[in-house]
């Protein structure tokens, strides 16, 4: 076992374990986005962040593994303002609060943020059918790559393109649907916090 | 092959990207050059005397963790961290990286064009005295001029490669600056889009297809074969290769030691008119020539909000404005972060959006405390280095020219 502090606790966890899964079983909660329980952490979404006496920056919570003699804070000033700004950011790419998922909602209000002050220009808005089924809003999205692990098996959707014109295709380089190996099973759908994937009729 | 990836299996970039290979000027080297009189002494001797017995890779391997050697490509961490922290690992591949991302920057371009003997005896030392096999070298897509003198080396000292597998490897055919990160370097090389990894595991402990993986920039392996025979370059100092650019009458690559004095390197390339300089590359800051006065190294630097870097130093005369300069530098990565993390990709965007703004619309209290919220974000988050120096432009610009209004 690892004796570790967070938050001023002595708490003991297993070797390998996340600091989210510890903090979890102490009762702490700490927001995630793109964080999905039993798949690979990519921690792209930053929400996560944790001090850790020693360190220079935040760490993503999702994916960094306890040591011993750790010292943690989750909700310290910091983190909670870098949450906010953060979250601000997500809804700013997505453009607006409200057609985010509940559970980014609730984040919403526990944080104090009820809307972004800016929005960013989406130029990329052209709609892409992902299949028969599936549908892709890119100036909905907010690129938290949980349909880029759910779809890890099969690896269709990849990211395409860098800064602000970032997008996701199915299929590496935009490739037809046809070649893909995309079997229409509506896996990312179900993981989407954005709506930006969803059922077509 | 573990190196050969095609380019393209899974780049992830839309095909028809716009942006070609980087745009590379006439770059000559400059001064007095230790790499010029080493290659003019025939080169090899470092190699040679592993080679003959004359000393051992364990001897070696100690002169050069004691040498104070630091990295190149930009980190300016000493070279012993890594390798110490790499030794118990068993490093199974060596990673040369000669993607040379940072625009303006050519240091390591020059080695690979003029002394390809020199950079390929480095990486032969390092494969030695760490008992690595097999080695590669990715080469900028626009330094392929360069291939085949290095390959030339290879095949015409077969003796000295004996038992190693160096491979050269072509970058990215477009100019990707996120693909210069040691990881993002790994990703392309298993033919994965050129994203930056999670850190932890480091390279070192899981790098290239899961085995420990040694990363190092083209110059730092290019000094070890000098040091080995000219100790004395590094016998309390640190000499470095800098890009010295822009407005100077003569333009190049020149060889500095770290702690000189900037007035007295700029003049060795005819700063005359010298109204600010960009210290440490795109992501560096601008500083103007009122601020000027300091010794060339990280710790006279910080306090200006800037670092040696890559070794960048970009002069602009009286007829340059700095807040274009800083503008074009925030652009340039809002266009360039990879989009993985939600910090950079979004926060770059922000940030430009008032950099481009600041001719005619000053910051309000508002927006600065803004500005500076996301500045903080980007560099306590973001994933890479490249998101976390991503602000550093807008900040010292603020710092430096912000309070003065501009005509």
């Amino acid at each position: 076992m690892i004796s570790l502090k967070i938050n001023k606790q002595l708490v003991q966890a297993k070797p390998g374990q996340t600091l989210l899964q510890v903090a979890t079983k102490q009762g702490i909660e700490i927001p995630t986005l793109c964080h999905l329980p039993g798949l690979e952490a990519r921690s792209v979404c930053r929400i996560c962040s944790v001090e850790v006496k020693g360190q220079s920056r935040l760490l993503p919570a999702c994916s960094t593994v306890v040591e011993p003699n750790m010292e943690v804070e989750t909700h310290s000033q910091k983190t909670l303002h870098a949450r906010q700004v953060l979250l601000e950011f997500i809804i700013a790419e997505h453009g607006g609060l409200a057609t985010l998922s509940p559970q980014v909602r609730a984040y919403a209000q526990t944080l104090g943020v009820t809307e972004a002050r800016f929005y960013l220009q989406q130029s990329n808005t052209a709609v892409r059918n992902g299949s028969d089924y599936i549908r892709y809003q890119p100036d909905k999205c907010i690129h938290c790559d949980r349909c880029i692990s759910a779809c890890r098996d099969q690896r269709v959707i990849n990211r395409a393109n860098r800064g602000a014109a970032i997008r996701l295709t199915f299929g590496a380089n935009d490739t037809p649907l046809a070649q893909t190996n995309c079997s229409s099973c509506g896996d990312c759908v179900a993981v989407c916090p954005s709506g930006a994937l969803s059922e077509q009729g | 092959m573990p190196f050969n990836q095609p380019y393209g299996v899974r780049s992830f970039y839309a095909p028809g990207h716009d942006q070609g290979p980087k745009a590379v000027p006439a770059i000559v080297g400059r001064g007095p050059s230790s790499f010029a009189a080493y290659a003019a002494a025939g080169g090899f001797r470092a190699l040679q005397r592993l080679q003959n017995g004359e000393t051992t890779p364990v001897a070696v391997l100690k002169q050069i963790l004691a040498s104070g050697l630091r990295g190149c490509g930009g980190s300016h961490l000493p070279l012993v961290k890594k390798w110490e922290a790499a030794i118990p690992h068993k490093p199974r591949y060596l990673v040369v990286n000669g993607m040379e991302g940072e625009p303006d920057t050519f240091k390591d371009y020059l080695l690979l064009r003029d002394y390809p003997q020199i950079v390929l005896e480095g990486i032969a030392l390092a494969c030695r005295v760490l008992h690595i096999r097999e080695a590669c070298l990715v080469l900028n897509s626009a330094y392929g001029e360069c291939r085949a003198a290095l390959q030339a080396v290879l095949n015409e000292n077969a003796a000295l490669f004996d038992g190693l597998d160096i491979q050269l490897v072509d970058g990215p055919e477009v100019d990707l600056y996120v693909a210069g990160e040691e990881s993002a370097l790994l990703n392309y090389l298993e033919g994965q889009r050129a994203e930056p990894r999670l850190k932890p595991p480091f390279p070192h402990e899981q790098g290239l297809w899961g085995k420990p993986t040694i990363i190092n920039n083209v110059e730092t392996l290019s000094w070890l074969p000098l040091l080995l025979v000219r100790p004395e370059l590094f016998a309390g100092r640190h000499p470095k290769l800098v890009t010295l650019l822009g407005d100077v009458a003569e333009p190049g690559i020149y060889e500095i030691t770290l702690g000189e004095p900037l007035p007295e390197i700029l003049q060795r390339a005819r700063a005359d008119d010298l109204s600010f300089v960009e210290i440490g590359g795109i992501s560096g800051g601008l500083i103007p020539a009122t601020l000027t006065n300091v010794d060339y190294d990280d710790e006279a630097l910080a306090p200006l909000g800037v670092q040696v870097g890559s070794g960048t130093l970009r002069v602009f005369n009286t007829s340059r404005d700095p807040l274009a300069e800083m503008a074009a530098a925030i652009a340039f990565f809002k266009t360039e972060s990879c989009g993985r993390c939600t910090p950079c990709r979004v926060g770059t965007q922000e940030l430009a959006k008032f950099a481009a703004a600041l001719r005619d619309t000053p910051l309000s209290n508002t927006d600065l405390n803004w500005v500076h919220s996301v500045a903080h974000t980007l560099q306590q988050t973001s994933t890479c280095g490249l998101g976390r120096a991503a602000p550093a432009p807008l900040l010292t610009w603020l710092h430096h020219f912000g309070k003065k209004p501009h005509d």
